[in-house]
């Protein structure tokens, strides 16, 4: 997976960072002063696949390594926040550090397998791993099974129902965006990063290097299964719902595109890709009934014509900019 | 005075075997490089000399025999294991990370010896701890105004010479150079044999190459190794005189 991915960790993206923040912390205000207040609802259930496409841009984008089952981590988050809630052990200090273990814990264990293989044998095994998670989770018969599981609510937080404050949910779901962007940016930039970096380029290379690539893989494995299972935990609280079908692999499929869409290693770039992926599904599927005619051909068209994603596009026009001013 | 430590083989191989099915490629090598100097190892093509630096820098596990490195038996250890005990190597093919600069690239074999090799917070970028020491060694091998280049983009010679640069970033006891010179002009060449030939007595060197003169001006023992196995050993002049090397391999013209 690198190709034209060149450079990721060369581009500046502070000023893309600092727009995509603004814009979002932006919304309930804009939502509530035009009384389109299903608009905060609609963005923070973007903002939570956003953060999920953002987990799997570091494995994919930095790491070169193309998971087809990322959803499962998802699923795995939303699950045990789901379980957790009707079992009355719902508090947030209880549901996100499981959650998090949870999921992690999968990562690792799916992990040591999937990373001991490349191509598309890797490409497979992610996908029966994450098809495993979405059958375990059709035969939870106590907890709703195939049909999912309505939850009584949300977490509390120290016993109180802040989150039922759909604003107050709204800018944890920020934060927890912002949160993960700004660490992973870091992370890619610091050694860790660059040894990714490394091992997707040239994996034997570093080994002669004396690197550790697997052990390093795995740690961004689960990081990113861990980031994952967050978006679930907060997509759990947010429906109010946990089904199957956060675990299937369409959703993988339509992870791996936001982040196409974005600009494959930039991981700001896979924020923007979900953001604008889901916004159109949700503009088109308003028009008419058979929008997925049109949404499939528009993809492939975007994916074409910007080469690099939305990075890319952002990155020739600054250069354009930057070259005007030398001339 | 002669310090019978000095004089140990910092890196010996002894009856190395390894089949692809039924062809014998390393059948019964044993050779030992002394510390500081260079051994040449030099035969026709498919002698089996790239299986061999395979198997020693622990590419390939071989099927028998050992491989000391300091007296220490390495023949099961990882390339990773390799690397950290200080045995460093260069591909015959050019192998460095594309991606990144030159310096970036050098930074990045410096940071592998570094105290935090995978730290999480800072950034690389202007990490002076990895950058001086990664500069330094770019102006050795005479990279030095490339440093901010993209490795991609660096010309054949200069990939050569940046391989080399992270190899020395390791500070390695033993460095296996395979055909170094590959793909190289007469002049190119020429620029890196000095330049190994600086870096003699302070790094022992097993080298691969077909550049005969290259060979000859640098090697202090020259190994012949045909059909998997060693066929001679022995100074330069040893070895351009016997009568089994001129008939399997070098040819009268070669002198």
């Amino acid at each position: 997976m690198s190709g034209p991915v060149t450079l990721s960790t060369k581009r500046s993206s502070f000023w893309p960072v600092v727009v995509l923040c603004l814009g979002l912390a932006l919304v309930p205000v804009v939502a509530v002063l035009t009384k389109q207040g299903h608009w905060v609802s609609l963005t923070t259930q973007m903002m939570i696949l956003a953060l999920a496409a953002l987990s799997l841009d570091l494995i994919l984008g930095i790491g070169g390594l193309l998971s087809f089952g990322h959803a499962a981590f998802i699923g795995l988050g939303a699950y045990t926040t789901g379980i957790l809630i009707q079992e009355g052990k719902g508090d947030l200090l209880i549901a996100l550090p499981m959650s998090l273990a949870v999921s992690g814990l999968f990562a690792f264990v799916t992990g040591i397998v999937a990373l001991r293989t490349r191509g598309v044998v890797f490409i497979m095994i992610t996908l029966a791993f994450g098809q495993m998670a979405f059958f375990a989770a059709q035969a939870l018969y106590a907890y709703g099974g195939d049909d999912g599981l309505t939850l009584d609510g949300r977490s509390t937080v120290f016993g109180l129902k802040l989150l039922s404050n759909k604003i107050v949910f709204y800018y944890l779901t920020f934060a927890c965006l912002a949160g993960c962007l700004l660490l992973l940016q870091r992370l890619s930039r610091a050694r860790f990063g660059r040894v990714l970096l490394g091992a997707r380029d040239n994996a034997v290379r570093m080994e002669t290097l004396g690197y550790d690539v697997f052990r390093v893989r795995l740690m961004a494995y689960v990081l990113s299964g861990m980031i994952a299972g967050l978006a679930g935990f907060l997509l759990a609280n947010h429906t109010e719902f946990v089904s199957p079908a956060y675990a299937a692999w369409q959703r993988s499929g339509d992870l791996i595109f936001m982040v196409i869409i974005g600009g494959v290693g930039s991981l700001w770039g896979a924020v923007g890709g979900a953001l604008t992926y889901l916004l159109l599904e949700e503009g088109l599927s308003g028009l008419t009934e058979h929008w997925k005619v049109i949404f499939g051909p528009l993809i492939i068209l975007f994916v074409l014509l910007t080469h690099g994603g939305i990075d890319g596009v952002v990155a020739r026009v600054r250069d354009r900019l930057a070259g005007g001013r030398h001339d | 005075m002669i310090d019978p430590a000095v004089h140990r083989p910092v890196l010996q191989i002894e009856g190395l075997e390894k089949s692809f099915g039924a062809l014998r490629v390393t059948n019964g090598v044993s050779l030992s490089v002394k510390p500081g100097e260079i051994h040449a190892l030099i035969g026709p093509n498919g002698a089996g000399k790239t299986t061999l630096i395979h198997q020693i820098a622990g590419l390939l596990k071989p099927d028998a025999g050992h491989i000391l490195f300091d007296g220490q038996d390495i023949t099961a250890a990882s390339m990773p294991q390799r690397a950290r005990l200080g045995l460093a190597r260069t591909f015959q093919i050019t192998s460095i990370i594309p991606s990144l600069t030159a310096l970036g690239n050098v930074a990045l074999a410096v940071q592998a010896g570094a105290d935090k090799p995978l730290g999480f917070w800072k950034p690389v970028d202007s990490d002076d701890v990895l950058n001086k020491p990664a500069q330094s060694l770019l102006d050795t091998v005479g990279l030095g105004g490339r440093a901010g280049v993209v490795a991609g983009q660096l010309s054949h010679g200069e990939k050569r010479a940046l391989e080399i640069a992270m190899a020395l970033a390791l500070k390695p006891r033993v460095i296996l150079l395979d055909e170094p010179m590959a793909g190289m002009g007469h002049e190119e060449s020429a620029r890196l044999t000095d330049l190994l030939k600086s870096l003699k007595g302070t790094y022992a060197m097993l080298l691969v190459e077909h550049d005969m003169e290259a060979v000859f001006s640098l090697a202090d023992c020259v190994s012949v190794l045909v059909d998997g196995h060693v066929l001679a050993t022995g100074t330069a002049d040893q070895v351009r005189n016997d009568p089994q090397v001129r008939a399997a391999y070098l040819g009268d013209e070669a002198f």
